[in-house]
C-alpha cells in the first residue's frame, strides 16, 4: 500500500529547501527549482531527455511530499501525546480514588485531542504544559492531604494508647482488688 | 493507493502510536481531518470512512457513557499496522 516511488525523492532535501515559502526555503517557483534541479543533477522529464521535469509532476510530487511530511508530523504528535498519558497513568496510579479514575480519563482524552489538533492551531500545544503542571501540583496536594490524615490518625491512635496507658496504670495503683483489678483492665483493653 | 486505502493506513498507523488506550470518535475525525486536509472532507464523510475501517475488522467500537463511542486496534488492526510500519 506504499505510494509509488519517484526520481524527485532522492532529492527531497534539496526540492524542499528551494520550494518552501521563506523562512523554511528559497521559495523559488516550480520552474525555477525544476530547472536548478536539471542542471545541479541532471534531473530531466524522462530517459535522455534534455529538459527539466514538468511542472506539473513536479508540482504533484511536492502536494505528495507535503501530505506525507503533515502526516508523519501528526504521527510524531500522537506519540507524544500517548507518552504523556503514560504518564499520567504512573502519576495517578498513587490515587486510584473512583472519582480520579474518571477524571485520568477525560484529562487523557484532551491531552490526545491536543495533540491532533494543534497540527492546524499550534497554539493548542502550548496548553499541554500548563495543563500537565496544574495536574502535577493537584497530585502533590492531594498527596500531602493523604500524608497528613495519615499522620492524623497515627496520632489519635498513639493518643488512644496513651490514654489506656494512664487509665490502666490508675487501676493498678488503686485499692481494688486483684480480681476487680483484672475486670477492670479487660474492660480498658477491649478484652472483656 | 486511492484516498480509502490512504486513510485507513494512516488511522492504523496512527491508532498503533496511540499506545492501547481507546480513543474517542472526535479523535478519530480530527485526525483524519488534520492529516487529509487536501480533500475536505465532511463529518459524514469521515465517519463514512471510520464505519468502512471497521468493516475491514481492523478496529472495533464500544459504547462509554461518558466519552461517547471509543475505537481500539483489533488483533488483525494491530498486525497490519505493523505491516505498514
Amino acid at each position: 500500500m506504499k505510494p509509488r516511488a519517484s526520481k524527485l525523492d532522492r532529492h527531497r532535501d534539496d526540492l524542499l529547501a528551494w520550494l518552501l515559502p521563506q523562512p523554511d526555503g528559497e521559495g523559488l517557483t516550480l520552474a525555477a527549482a525544476a530547472q536548478r534541479l536539471f542542471e545541479k543533477h541532471g534531473v530531466a522529464s524522462g530517459n535522455g531527455s534534455t529538459r527539466p521535469v514538468s511542472l506539473s509532476s513536479l508540482s504533484i510530487w511536492l502536494e505528495r511530499t507535503q501530505q506525507a511530511r503533515l502526516q508523519e508530523r501528526i504521527l510524531t504528535r500522537v506519540a507524544t501525546g500517548a507518552e504523556t498519558c503514560r504518564e499520567l497513568d504512573k502519576k495517578f496510579a498513587k490515587h486510584p480514588a473512583p472519582a480520579t479514575d474518571q477524571l485520568v480519563k477525560l484529562l487523557k482524552v484532551l491531552v490526545m485531542q491536543l495533540a491532533v489538533k494543534s497540527e492546524s492551531d499550534p497554539a493548542l500545544l502550548e496548553l499541554v504544559s500548563p495543563l500537565m503542571r496544574s495536574i502535577m501540583d493537584y497530585l502533590k496536594i492531594e498527596e500531602k492531604r493523604e500524608d497528613r490524615k495519615l499522620d492524623e490518625r497515627r496520632v489519635a491512635l498513639l493518643e488512644a494508647k496513651a490514654a489506656q496507658a494512664d487509665t490502666a496504670k490508675g487501676v493498678m495503683e488503686s485499692q481494688l482488688t486483684p480480681e476487680e483489678k483484672q475486670v477492670k483492665l479487660r474492660n480498658i483493653f477491649g478484652l472483656a | 493507493m486511492t484516498a480509502r486505502q490512504q486513510i485507513t493506513a494512516f488511522v492504523l498507523r496512527a491508532l498503533a502510536r496511540s499506545g492501547s488506550e481507546p480513543v474517542t470518535q472526535d479523535y478519530m475525525r480530527g485526525l483524519i481531518t488534520g492529516a487529509f486536509r487536501h480533500l475536505q472532507l465532511t463529518t459524514a464523510d469521515v465517519d463514512g470512512h471510520i464505519a468502512a475501517i471497521e468493516a475491514e475488522g481492523f478496529i472495533s467500537g464500544t459504547q462509554d457513557s461518558v466519552l461517547g463511542r471509543l475505537w481500539l486496534l483489533t488483533a488483525t488492526g494491530v498486525i497490519k499496522a505493523q505491516q505498514l510500519g
